[in-house]
């Protein structure tokens, strides 16, 4: 299996109540992890961008990532387009293929914004014709209620769901992978015993996204338990990586 | 491209044979069949034994949701599985405080040496402390009998957070003591209660999904006294062991947790 990781961060500001054997500050050092762990590469976005600001941090990790591996990918964070702050959607486009950007976020809590699609028209209207992945986490400052209203409004983007908790999220999850064609699992929190198998028979190997949502959780236990479910061989190699590739090689990013 | 864990062997090894002869598992807090809120697909136990078997578990123990919830009364769930299927089946006496009935429950713990390690205690759920007093004959029962007590705890619980522990291992020095899920949060108290009292063992169940405590126990207690758990069906027994062997720790530790610690246990009750 080759392991592409949808769920990774790097600097200074993790968790602050977790006690982090050692905070991956600068992406050389994720990268270190990565090897370790036997991780090709991924999405990755500096959780500074979250307090230092949207600006600084889309234009820190797009630095960062001239250097780093090839198959590492950035993740633009994203804020309502009428304070002019960022690039226009008709620009950003360009802007994420130049700076090696794999997918969009947000935080709505952080950067006090309405977590609602409408703050956002302009630029979920361009992830839409683009295909390009929007990430919705329900860690960052929007609730699966919320998710679930923003899907609403754009059933057909590609958005790739990662739900923070730990306790099996399954009546929560299944309407989005059943109602939303384009949306994708990120399994970084998905840790239910027999919870791939069942969920691959519920939607398929295809909607699935290895995940680990490292620094803050183990990259290993992810990979343990997807070798040994009871998957055939190419789901496996789906969920490993083969689906966040085709996600990004269907964005032309 | 190696995975999981480049800087150990024994991660290297699990992760291509998933299952090691010179790495058993003892897995010390897990549960059984369907519980309110939450879809568990591997509930029944057919898929639960099926995952033990192949990832070489020596021992489960368990207690059933029907018991803690007490849709079914008595501890029959728990008892009935265990001798039916028997190894590498183990189980816990749920002590419910409504239904409470020591003479009979104790009597059911010591008929059935080849199933319980002893009593599980659930008092967030229950709204009992830990030191109730409807729960003290069961802790004078264990205590004289040298057996294990298992205990839900959780960061600032007023049932089952660190105080009521401490409570509880000040009084009875006889009986092992699992703290369930470490105190969830409150590492430092965990690491505390551990260095206090030498009957303490901290149960990583529903720890391993926070990177870094594991660390910080093997580095501030040692890992001499820390069980592997994994609260399944909840979470996957392989994603627990993949956390261990990922964890920035000597493969001497991960023997430790994933076997050598439960092996010593078992020997201390008696089981």
């Amino acid at each position: 299996m080759i392991f592409y990781d949808a769920h990774l961060t790097y600097g200074a500001a993790t968790k602050l109540n977790v006690p982090l054997p050692k905070p991956n500050v600068f992406l050389p050092m994720l990268e270190d992890e990565l090897d370790r762990t036997g991780v090709t590469g991924g999405l990755v976005y500096n959780v500074a961008t979250d307090y230092a600001g949207v600006v600084v941090g889309n234009s820190v990790l797009a630095n960062d990532l001239k250097t780093a591996r090839h198959d590492l990918y950035g993740v633009y964070t994203l804020v309502p387009s009428y304070t002019g702050e960022l690039s226009c959607a008709n620009d950003l486009y360009d802007v994420m293929k130049a700076t090696k950007m794999g997918a969009l976020r947000m935080n709505p809590k952080a950067h006090a914004h309405l977590p609602r699609a409408g703050a956002l028209s302009d630029y979920l209207s361009m992830a839409l014709e683009c295909k390009i992945p929007v990430i919705l986490d329900t860690a960052c400052g929007i609730t699966a209620e919320e998710c679930y209203d923003l899907m609403c409004a754009y059933p057909t983007l590609h958005a790739i769901l990662s739900v923070d908790a730990t306790w099996p999220t399954d009546r929560m999850v299944r309407p989005f992978l059943a109602q939303f064609p384009n949306l994708h699992y990120d399994i970084s929190h998905m840790i239910t015993e027999h919870g791939l198998e069942s969920l691959v028979s519920f939607c398929g190997a295809k909607r699935l996204l290895f995940a680990s949502d490292y620094p803050s959780r183990y990259i290993g236990g992810q990979q343990m338990m997807l070798k040994f479910s009871l998957l055939s061989e190419s789901e496996k190699n789906l969920i490993a990586g083969e689906n966040l590739l085709r996600l990004i090689k269907e964005a032309r990013l | 491209m190696k995975y999981v864990n480049r800087d150990s062997k024994l991660a290297q090894r699990f992760y291509e044979a998933g299952c090691l002869e010179d790495c058993p598992l003892y897995d010390f807090h897990g549960h059984l069949h369907e519980v309110g809120g939450n879809y568990l697909p591997a509930g029944n136990i057919e898929p639960m034994l099926d995952t033990l078997h192949r990832i070489g578990a020596k021992s489960f123990a368990f207690s059933s949701h029907f018991s803690l919830t007490g849709v079914i009364t008595g501890d029959m769930d728990t008892l009935s599985t265990c001798k039916q299927y028997g190894a590498p089946l183990r189980g816990y006496f749920v002590v419910m405080p409504f239904l409470a009935n020591p003479p009979v429950d104790c009597k059911t713990i010591l008929d059935n040496p080849d199933v319980y390690l002893g009593c599980k205690f659930l008092g967030d759920y229950h709204g009992t402390p830990l030191e109730a007093p409807v729960y003290a004959p069961y802790w004078e029962f264990l205590n004289e009998h040298k057996l294990a007590a298992l205990c839900h705890t959780w960061g600032d619980s007023p049932f089952d957070g660190s105080e009521n522990v401490r409570h509880i291992a000040e009084q009875y020095h006889d009986v092992q003591i699992l703290v369930g899920h470490c105190v969830h949060g409150r590492w430092d108290d965990a690491v505390a209660l551990a260095k206090d009292f030498p009957n303490v063992w901290l149960d990583l169940t529903a720890v391993l999904d926070d990177r870094g405590a594991l660390e910080k126990f093997v580095r501030e207690v040692g890992s001499e006294r820390l069980l592997f758990g994994t609260d399944m069906p909840w979470f996957s027994t392989y994603q627990g062991v993949g956390c261990v062997l990922d964890a920035e720790i000597s493969d001497e530790d991960k023997h430790n947790i994933l076997h050598k610690n439960g092996e010593r246990l078992l020997k201390i009750i008696n089981r």
